[in-house]
């Protein structure tokens, strides 16, 4: 039995203790936000944060996180409450496919916990190695950038407050009846 | 329409729908190459595909007909709908068609995603279909309001008569009741709304949750997946394979 905490709870799972943390979490508690894209550890798709570092799950065996903190795309924001990233994403457009994006997500979101003001070669580096087919790469960059400015504009803003723009989707609607 | 074959019935049920409303297919297109297509035919049981519905508690449901892999036709299938529809593209709730012949690629003539051809192919064919609906919701309201069909401005999924907005809903039930319209005026390329310009992905959201469903997230019972095992050094081959070491997994091979 492998206990550990899963966005906040507590959880406790009987599996085989080389079993990579991307399947206990996808098959076993059926959150599917995280990717499997490579299996090696090279795509970052599968990246979750372990005690607030982003970390490869695909390669990482569940027995390594007992006692620890896991925290998955599904952990970081919601539709109704996005993370200032993900807003971020979402006014960039910065997903096309989608696959990758969770796992960029959860790097970047590690990288302003720890830096609100990252340089642009700090973004490089926590971000590298995050493989994009649809060559994402400088909106997502872009979206970092703005959001760390916002949150430094706004120190006080606790993280996952949503931050309303201009482009929400959300507040283009026609008026209900 | 109204009056569905029994087996356009069971294509809904296929799809999930449970209520009634209107429900519109992709009719004909002049030019386009000969077609089985024939929304008059009730009694031939050729059912008309479907890609729209509007429901009685003004729901917008497109069945979108090819796949999104990036390149952004979640969008932009459905903003072409939502133009002619009137309709915000973000009032559509969009769900990927199941495999079905009404939805195949009038270009292609399969149910094909490729060749960056889904917004040629479909711009006509879409639009025209959303017009059918919209005129259809026009004429349903001009009866309901009891006003000249004239006079009634549909805008943002509303028809507005006498300073009144009245969602579409209120008129899909007798929409669905109505002759069925083939030839509605689609709009020239200076009176877009929506197409063209540039707005946030419908499935930005989806995306950049973690909640956008992919192949690989579907469960389905007794379904078993292949993960391919890589050699930690390049060029490395297996030596031994150890078949009782994976207890919890059937092998296939």
């Amino acid at each position: 039995m492998i206990s550990f905490q899963l966005n906040g709870e507590d959880v406790s799972v009987d599996i085989p203790a080389d079993t990579p943390l991307l399947w206990v979490i996808r098959d076993y508690f059926k959150l599917k936000g995280s990717k499997f894209g490579c299996g090696k550890g090279l795509c970052g798709a599968c990246s979750m944060h372990l005690d607030g570092d982003s970390v490869r799950t695909c390669i990482h065996p569940v027995s390594a996180v007992s006692g620890k903190s896991v925290k998955t795309i599904e952990g970081l924001g919601s539709a109704d409450n996005l993370h200032p990233l993900q807003q971020a994403w979402i006014d960039n457009n910065a997903p096309q496919c989608g696959y990758c994006q969770s796992g960029q997500l959860m790097s970047a979101s590690a990288l302003l916990a720890k830096n609100l003001s990252p340089s642009e070669e700090e973004i490089d580096n926590a971000m590298k190695g995050h493989i994009c087919r649809c060559g994402t790469y400088p909106r997502i960059k872009k979206a970092i950038t703005e959001t760390a400015k916002a949150l430094n504009s706004t120190a006080s803003r606790p993280v996952g407050y949503y931050l309303p723009t201009e482009n929400n989707v959300q507040e283009d609607k026609g008026e209900s009846p | 329409m109204s009056q569905l074959t029994p087996s356009r019935r069971n294509f809904l049920k296929l799809l999930g729908f449970t209520g009634g409303g209107l429900v519109l297919g992709v009719p004909l297109v002049a030019g386009c190459a000969a077609s089985t297509r024939d929304h008059n035919s009730k009694d031939k049981g050729f059912t008309p595909s479907s890609f729209l519905q509007i429901t009685e508690d003004n729901e917008i449901h497109f069945y979108l007909p090819q796949d999104e892999m990036g390149q952004g036709i979640y969008t932009g299938l459905t903003t072409l709908v939502a133009e002619e529809l009137e309709v915000n593209p973000e009032q559509i709730q969009v769900h990927f068609a199941p495999p079905h012949k009404d939805f195949r690629n009038l270009t292609l003539e399969m149910q094909l995603t490729g060749g960056s051809n889904s917004i040629s192919a479909w711009f006509r064919p879409l639009r025209q279909s959303a017009a059918n609906a919209r005129e259809l919701i026009r004429n349903a309201a001009a009866q309901q309001l009891n006003a000249p069909v004239t006079q009634l401005q549909l805008q943002e999924g509303q028809v507005s008569w006498r300073g009144k907005k009245h969602p579409y809903g209120d008129f899909a039930a007798l929409a669905g009741t109505l002759p069925v319209v083939e030839d509605a005026p689609i709009k020239k390329n200076g009176d877009f709304r929506h197409i063209g310009k540039s707005r946030p992905r419908l499935d930005g959201i989806a995306k950049s949750t973690g909640t956008a469903v992919f192949g690989i997230d579907i469960d389905i019972p007794n379904l078993y997946r292949a993960v391919v095992v890589r050699s930690p050094v390049h060029g490395g081959i297996p030596k031994q394979f150890f078949r009782g070491s994976l207890p919890r997994f059937q092998i296939c091979a």
